[in-house]
């Protein structure tokens, strides 16, 4: 049988020594395997220097690392928000250094991401802004405003709303919301999206410690309901240890430990945070 | 410590003003010079308007009392030139947003075609109205129909720009949020970047309704439709007095036309 990577051929960047002549075997609770992914840019020089990380379905994940460490271009690298130099990517079968832009797009709608901040649409209602989830299902005005929704698409928006204890901002502008509920409204948004995977790039770091908590706690609970793999960063340790069951250190741009969150300790986050 | 002003040095201050390179000040020799050769060269002169005021006079004097007369046939034409500014503002507005798409560096789908699409705005915006109206009357024959389409295109010159800007001006995490789930740029472009940069989009309108409604005034004067004509013609057979009730009549309407425009932008936004 062909290689995919062989038949696609290899207009993207790959690895310089053609290292990936084979993808790694998926196996059958694989999620995401990744291998000798490399990015650098011209002001920052290497930012991630050859990461290998496999995840597992159902295994909520915790990247954790001091600012600058890597974690955002990891976690945006997964689904090519940013091109990475070099490495192999499979996610939920799909090798993705190889995919064209349609199927590039098809992946990216089986996979959530909620960011730091500014998730939303500012002008828009928060029921727009959920429906916005639907966009990557359904094409059209109809998933552009809640004005031109279907009615089934407004009643599951608004069940989403209330998964997340806002269903009474429905019709209030998105610019008008706290910072906590800003985040919880993005939640709703990927529930909308029934997606397989969420990856969320530091979700509460620009909340306050009990907002941030408050929604962290929600959205680890529904993501658990939902039966959807997490996989977050964060520079918090205490919510790294809190809401996943595996916490990943980065620093430098590489990963210096893997493990499960019970037997991750001190000294473990000593080694991210302390200087090189 | 209380600070004494006689011991603690002051750091260096800079300077009032600064001191020009020798290029640029050769450059604002050259730049004052023309200024002044080019109002020398008007052939504007104390003496002249002197010479010419009892003529404005005269005319003024003819100017008052307006005729009023004629103040329905006046008002109806006066409505159709309001129409064809409402016409060609509303048409340029259509076709300015997907232009505007194709111009916005942001959103573009392609360099070559942000290229030409900024160049084809840029084009109908330099070439100025009166030309356009001149052109669309040999195209399309005397009247409003000729008036009309030179608005619409001035129309897009003018929002054209500033539609792209406007869009090129959004924030882009909620687009590259929605980019992130897989959504259509199509999708992006009018779930993230139209609803940023509506409230511009509305001010851009508005500010061309305005200059449309003064512009279609003067289209007439080459026989675009509307009032100017009658302008023309009352100033050509010395009609001071209907030509007064026209120019009032024109102020009366862009005035009326500035304010509801104020209104609604501050309404709207
Ligand atoms: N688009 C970019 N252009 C240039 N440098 C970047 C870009 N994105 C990230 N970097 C650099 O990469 C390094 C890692 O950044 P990032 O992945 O955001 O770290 P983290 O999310 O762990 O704080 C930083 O030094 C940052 O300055
Ligand atoms: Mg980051």
């Amino acid at each position: 049988m062909f290689d995919n990577n062989v038949l696609v051929g290899d207009n993207l960047a790959k690895p310089a020594g053609g290292a990936s002549l084979a993808p790694p075997v998926a196996r059958p609770d694989s999620l995401c395997q990744v291998t000798n992914l490399c990015k650098s840019f011209p002001s920052a020089g290497i930012v991630l220097d050859n990461v290998k990380l496999d995840l597992t379905r159902h295994q909520s994940v915790a990247l954790v690392g001091a600012n600058g460490a890597g974690k955002s271009t990891l976690l945006r690298s997964l689904v090519r928000l940013i091109e990475p130099d070099a490495g192999d990517i499979h996610l939920l079968d799909t090798p993705v250094m190889n995919l064209g832009a349609s199927k590039l797009r098809k992946l990216r709608s089986r996979i959530g991401f909620v960011f730091q901040k500014h998730n939303l649409v500012p002008r828009l209602s928060v029921l727009s802004n959920v429906i916005h989830g639907s966009q990557a299902r359904i094409q059209g005005p109809r998933a552009w405003y809640q004005g031109l929704a279907t009615s089934q698409v407004r009643a599951d928006a608004m069940t989403c709303l209330e998964r997340v204890g806002l269903a009474h901002l429905a019709s209030r502008r998105a610019d008008q919301l706290s910072g906590g509920q800003s985040q919880r409204v993005a939640i709703a948004r990927t529930l909308m999206q029934r997606p397989e995977l969420v990856l969320a790039d530091e979700p509460v770091a620009s909340l306050d410690p009990k907002a941030g908590t408050e929604v962290m706690s929600l959205f680890t609970e529904i993501m658990r309901q939902e039966k959807v793999t997490l996989v977050f960063s964060t520079h918090s340790l205490d919510h790294a240890l809190a809401y996943a069951e595996r916490v990943v250190g980065m620093k430098g741009g590489g990963i210096v430990f893997d493990k499960r969150s019970r037997q991750t300790d001190k000294t473990d986050i000593q080694t991210i945070y302390e200087t090189q | 410590m209380p600070i004494s002003p006689a011991v603690s040095r002051l750091p260096l201050l800079p300077d009032r003003y600064a001191r020009p390179s020798l290029p640029s000040f050769m450059a604002y020799l050259v730049a004052f010079a023309f200024a002044m050769v080019s109002i020398q060269n008007s052939g504007l002169s104390l003496e002249r308007l002197l010479v010419g005021l009892p003529s404005i006079s005269r005319m003024l004097d003819q100017m008052f009392p307006p005729d009023l007369e004629r103040i329905s046939s006046i008002g109806w034409s006066l409505l159709q030139t309001f129409q064809m500014a409402v016409a060609g503002t509303v048409l340029g507005i259509v076709l300015s947003l997907p232009l505007a798409i194709l111009a916005a560096r942001n959103i573009s789908p392609h360099p070559v075609v942000y290229v030409l699409s900024r160049g084809l705005i840029s084009f109908f915006r330099t070439v100025p109205d009166l030309v356009w109206a001149l052109i669309f009357v040999i195209a399309v024959g005397l009247g409003p129909a000729a008036g009309t389409m030179a608005i619409t295109i001035d129309t897009i010159g003018f929002c054209g720009r500033f539609f792209a800007e406007a869009m090129e001006e959004t924030d882009a995490a909620p687009a590259e949020a929605l980019n992130s789930i897989g959504a259509s740029r199509t999708g992006m472009i009018f779930s993230a970047v139209i609803p940023q940069a509506f409230p511009s989009f509305i001010n851009s309108s508005l500010f061309s309704l305005e200059k449309a409604t003064r512009s279609s005034v003067v289209l007439g004067l080459v026989g675009a439709g509307g009032i100017g004509i009658e302008l023309k013609v009352a100033m050509d057979l010395f009609s001071y007095d209907v030509a007064s009730t026209i120019i009032l009549s024109v102020f009366m309407l862009v005035l009326v036309v500035e304010n509801a425009s104020t209104y609604l932008r501050s309404k709207i936004i």
